[in-house]
């Protein structure tokens, strides 16, 4: 679904992805993990479309597609979706509004029919009673005054409505107390199909105590350096990321093997 | 071909003031108008510094002008109380007026001559160069509209449609009077049918009994190059209210002056104002609240949203008079710069001169918020239809004052429509 080849991109000139590989297939979940700085963000914001990540070098193919020639909304429309660490607060417009005129341009997009107020309400309390929210976000404007819990379940409510195929969760975890992570965990949890692809990009192993991964990988100054089941992430947790900077590269790569 | 031609003083006062078989206030007041009238305010007239009409060449469009046929747009709202005005002059009136609703021709009411009226006609500010739109209009007093609700009753909506396109400048006056208790929302459509130019010049006085309420609203989207000068002045008696929301999405030049006087204690209005700059447009907004009694609440709230090469003033101004302890006083000014070309002038003036005052005020310029913007598109919304939703979120804290559900929807996609006639989009 997902092949990134050798790729290089920069903030504001600065190079923060120096040859990053990663090839993500349907119906996997993969991990990122990764010290501050590593360049995880970068990574979910540049496969979404972010403005001011300069793609240097490399590729990016996206179901055959190359994904850097896409507009962030033709990305969407294709089925990415990314989970913002920092979803955006936007006074004034209604997120059912919001969601629906999203999930309408997808359709538009596919070739389908838009779904009438009705169809789609009916669409959003069915992802609502599995996500187990409450209807309370709907009525409010995108993000404004949620609690950071409400804004990562706002998150999770987006994507269980635009059914991505492919969706990367930017540190989805951070700021969590452990019954928003346990719910944020259930909600993705749900979403797992053999036709989805899902990375969870985090700075911690806690995260995946609720969603177990296929794979682990660990970024660390813009690149993979070492890939492997779930138990790479507790020897991470276990060893801390200074470690890594100490010679613990080699070490995880040959306990990766 | 288009042709310039520029506004003077000869358009006006070419002709004798006096009509005969006028009662004699009525041509004296018109008389002593025109005699004050010194010329168009310019530059250096300090309310008009930013829309300097004197050094601004206002085109009419000489090919068409004598044939102006009147077509009246489609209603704002579905009332049967409704008054078509062509060009300033009554066309339609309503079949039936309510109970307590007294709505008639002011020609009429003006040979009536009612006391209360001609207080009214007479009590309006018009010294000085700042009033020259409203000596004119006084020069020419004769159409328009008086407005009347009787104590304790809510009148409901009262629309107002104002198709205009005469080559010369129309002059009307509306007189609103509520008595005690009394309530109404009057709603003001400024628009033509077709794409002929309007130019008029509209003087509002409203006088509020002690409890009365008004909401005003008014959607202004005439065609480009029309002339709008529309001055509307609130006299508050005790514990009245008054809420304005202008929404303008049109016009060569329209300039709205709304002002609040509360002469009685513990009144309060809300004044505000959205604005869609497209093409050359160029509109100008001066709200003012006048603190003259204790314990009185106003607030201000403007947005501009300029595209293409527009231009937006507003200058919200408060006073509060020595000994109008217990004011409260809010402004907030917000605009949008959709365009290199365009311009947005925001000035808050604020003259408090008691010591027991509450008064707030700020004001932003920028641009739309790059993370809204990528927020929407991450989702699949196009760049295009992001910007419609981030401009309509924007001005939508104007919109929501309006109290009118059906109008309410109506604004809010008349605005949308607009943002499709940008001529440049986002640049």
């Amino acid at each position: 679904m997902l092949k990134i080849k050798e790729l290089h991109a920069s903030v504001e000139g600065k190079e923060i992805l120096k040859g990053l590989d990663l090839e993500v297939n349907a119906g996997e979940v993969h991990a990122i993990m990764g010290p501050n700085g590593s360049g995880k963000s970068t990574l979910g914001n540049v496969i979404a479309g972010r403005e001011g990540y300069e793609v240097t070098r490399g590729e990016v193919a996206y179901q055959g597609k190359n994904l850097l020639e896409l507009e962030p909304e033709e990305r969407a429309c294709e089925g990415v979706f990314l989970a913002f660490q920092y979803p955006v607060e936007i006074p004034g417009v209604n997120n059912t509004y919001f969601l629906r005129a999203a999930l309408n341009a997808q359709r538009k997009h596919r070739g389908e029919e838009p779904l009438d107020s009705v169809g789609f309400l009916r669409l959003v309390r069915e992802r609502l009673e599995v996500l187990h929210i409450g209807d309370e976000l709907l009525h409010r404007a995108v993000n404004e005054g949620f609690s950071g819990g409400e804004k990562k379940r706002n998150e999770i409510f987006q994507m269980a409505v635009l059914e991505p195929k492919l969706a990367i969760l930017d540190e989805t975890d951070s700021g969590l107390d452990i019954d928003a992570l346990k719910a944020v965990a259930e909600g993705v949890n749900q979403l797992r199909s053999p036709e989805r692809a899902i990375i969870l990009v985090t700075h911690y192993q806690r995260l995946l105590e609720y969603i177990k991964p296929d794979r682990v990988h660990v970024l660390s100054e813009g690149r993979i350096v070492a890939s492997g089941g779930p138990e790479l992430a507790l020897k991470l947790e276990e060893q801390g990321y200074t470690w890594l900077e100490d010679g613990g590269i080699a070490e995880l790569e040959q306990a990766a093997v | 071909m288009n042709r310039q031609s520029s506004l003077s003083t000869q358009d006006f006062l070419a002709h004798s003031v006096v009509r005969s078989g006028d009662p004699s206030w009525l041509n004296t007041l018109r008389q002593s108008a025109s005699d004050r009238f010194l010329g168009l305010p310019g530059r250096k007239t300090e309310q008009w510094k930013y829309t300097a009409v004197a050094a601004q060449s206002v085109r009419a469009t000489a090919d068409d002008a004598d044939t102006f046929e009147p077509r009246v747009p489609q209603p704002l709202i579905d009332t049967d109380a409704k008054v078509v005005l062509i060009n300033g002059d009554v066309s339609e009136m309503p079949g039936e007026n309510r109970d307590g609703l007294c709505v008639k021709p002011l020609a009429a009411a003006l040979q009536e001559a009612d006391q209360p009226l001609v207080d009214l006609l007479e009590s309006l500010p018009i010294d000085g160069r700042q009033h020259a739109f409203s000596q004119l209009n006084t020069a020419a007093l004769g159409q328009g509209l008086y407005i009347h609700v009787a104590a304790g009753i809510d009148a409901g909506e009262l629309l107002l449609q104002w198709p205009c396109g005469a080559e010369e400048m129309n002059h009307a006056r509306i007189c609103v009077v509520l008595e005690t208790g009394a309530r109404l929302h009057l709603v003001e459509q400024f628009e033509n049918g077709s794409q002929h130019p309007a130019k008029l010049n509209l003087v509002e006085q409203i006088e509020l009994g002690e409890g009365a309420e008004l909401f005003h609203s008014r959607l202004q989207h005439y065609p480009a190059e029309s002339l709008l000068i529309g001055r509307t002045e609130v006299r508050h008696g005790t514990s009245t209210r008054y809420s304005f929301t202008g929404m303008d999405l049109g016009a060569g030049l329209a300039r709205h002056d709304v002002r609040s006087e509360f002469a009685g204690e513990g009144a309060g209005c809300s004044l505000n104002a959205a604005v869609l700059g497209s093409g050359d447009a160029h509109v100008d907004y001066h709200f003012e609240a006048d603190h003259q009694a204790m314990n009185c609440q106003s607030g201000q709230l403007f947005r501009a949203v300029a595209g293409d090469r527009s231009k937006i003033v507003f200058n919200g101004r408060v006073h509060v008079a020595p000994g109008a302890d217990g004011s409260d006083s809010q402004q907030s000014s917000a605009g949008l710069l959709l365009s290199r070309k365009a311009e947005i002038d925001a000035k808050p003036e604020l003259e408090i001169l008691a010591d027991e005052v509450v008064a707030a005020h700020g004001a932003t310029v920028g641009q739309l918020d790059q993370a809204a913007m990528f927020y929407l598109r991450s989702r699949g919304i196009s760049e295009e239809q992001g910007r419609k939703m981030l401009t309509l979120a924007f001005c939508r804290s104007v919109i929501d004052r309006v109290p009118h559900e059906a109008l309410h929807e109506s604004l809010a996609m008349r605005l949308t429509t607009a943002m499709d006639e940008l001529e440049s989009g986002h640049e």
